[in-house]
This record gives C-alpha cells, structure tokens and sequence, in this order.
C-alpha cells in the first residue's frame, strides 16, 4: 500500500511540469494531496480486504497468507467483507469531491482490476494473474497524475505502466 | 502461481526476461518528454534489480527469491521519486 501511495504523489508532482496552467513544478494544492493519499490509502486498504474475503478458504494453506485476520480468527468473514466494501466506495466518493472525475475514474479501476480482474477471476485460474492484474498497481499512478492534470495523456499513462511492467518480477519472487 | 505450476527454475528465468525488458521500457520513456535525471535512475536502478535477479535465476532457492523482491520494492520507490525530482530539476541532453 505505501508504494502505490508513493507511486501516486510522486506521479502528482511529476505531472505538475505538463500541467496546461502556467507550470511550476510541484505547486500543488496541499489539501488535494492530502486527499490523495487518503483515497489511494482507502482504496488500497478497502480491495485488499476484499481479496481477503475471497481467500478465506486458502488463505489458512500458504504460510505468508495464513497470518491474515481471518484465518487466524481474529476477524469474522463477513465483518471483512462489508469493511472492504464501504472503505473501497469511501475512497471514490471521497475522490469524487475532493479530487477529479479522471482520478476518480483511475482509483475505481484500480479498484475494479484487483478485485474483479486479478482476484475474482484471474488469481486462481490462469499464471499471468499477476502480469494482467498489474494494471491495478499503474491506476494508482495514473490516479496520481489525473489528479494534477485533470486527464489522462500519453506520459501519464507510460509512467503509470512501469508498475505493471514492474509487477511480474516483483510478485513471482514470492 | 508460477512459481507452484512452473517450478522456481522457469518462474526464475521469466522473472530475469521480465526485469531485461523493464530497463529498456523505463529508460525509453525519455523520447516520451522525460529528462536526463529520471533516465539515467532508470538505468542505473534497472541494472541494479537486473544483476540480482540473473543471481536469482544462477541459484533459484526461496531464500534468494526473498532477497531478489526485497529489492524491487525499493527500485519502484526509487524510480517513481525520481520522476517527480525530475519535474524539478528538468534537463535533457
């Protein structure tokens, strides 16, 4: 989650030099990138405890994946669930009035890939699960950049791309 | 999943190629309006990875997997802070 926060700010103040405004690197507005890092934290957090939810019946079988709340019991299933989801709608709500519709759009797809993409449909039936479900990582990065500009233009999304170029060596090391 | 259907000694080698094809990637984005900081991290941060990602493919034990995605982590952290001091300190050749 604190890289994806940090692919996401870093993306904001990168994308500040091709802002149409007059353009001075990293002038942002404080409170929008406070609520950045809120809406990346919540969406990141709220999808996760989703994937949780899902994995309950294998999570117990790995040991990396066996420390997590529910297969530990410290957490019921279902208590994760509707965390999951009302942290996951917080974070676009709270995109949607404090930020922009492009980067809103970008947090509710990155949202969508790792739930319904990697978790629901890639995870258990195919071994580039991690390769297509990347994308989930670019969108907090294109989130980022949407938040300065408004939109999504070539650079933008190039930037956001080294993460999912990013995930395959990163996620099969595990 | 790879690793588990594919055995550690292929999922090694994909992680290798991947790495191989993410240095060129990263470093292209310069001909995209990026400047001479941020390419010459992405190099240098991609040779890094690369290097302990072929030792990984040399001797694919768990315990080197460990250390080879302990080190992608950082080089994400490193690349994306440098695309936003690239904004700052913004040259090209």
């Amino acid at each position: 989650m604190v890289v994806l926060v940090i692919t996401a700010v870093t993306s904001m103040l990168a994308a500040t030099r091709f802002d149409n405004s007059p353009s001075i690197p990293w002038d942002i507005s404080g409170w929008k990138l406070l609520f950045l890092i809120i809406c990346g934290s919540l969406s990141s957090m709220g999808s996760s405890a989703i994937n949780m939810y899902y994995d309950k019946s294998i999570d117990h079988l790995m040991a990396r994946t066996s420390k997590r709340p529910i297969p530990t019991g410290r957490l019921r299933p279902n208590k994760v669930l509707i965390y999951g989801l009302i942290i996951s709608v917080l974070s676009v709500t709270i995109a949607w009035f404090t930020l922009n519709p492009m980067a809103t759009f970008m947090i509710a797809l990155g949202i969508f890939f790792y739930v319904v993409i990697y978790t629901l449909i890639l995870k258990r039936r195919s071994v580039w699960n991690v390769v297509i479900g990347g994308f989930a990582g670019s969108a907090a990065s294109m989130a980022g950049w949407a938040a300065t500009t408004g939109s999504m233009d070539l650079l933008g999304f190039l930037i956001g791309w080294i993460v999912f170029m990013w995930s395959p060596p990163h996620f099969w090391c595990l | 999943m790879l690793p588990v259907v594919h055995g550690n000694q292929t999922t090694s080698k994909y992680i290798f190629i991947s790495t191989i094809i993410l240095i060129p990637y990263s470093a292209s984005l310069y001909f995209f309006g990026m400047g001479i900081l941020y390419t010459t991290v992405a190099l240098i941060a991609g040779s890094l990875m690369a290097i302990y990602h072929y030792k990984l493919m040399k001797n694919p034990t768990p315990q080197m997997a460990w250390k080879a995605y302990k080190v992608t982590a950082p080089y994400l952290v490193i690349i994306f802070i440098s695309i936003a001091l690239d904004a700052l300190f913004y040259t090209r050749l």
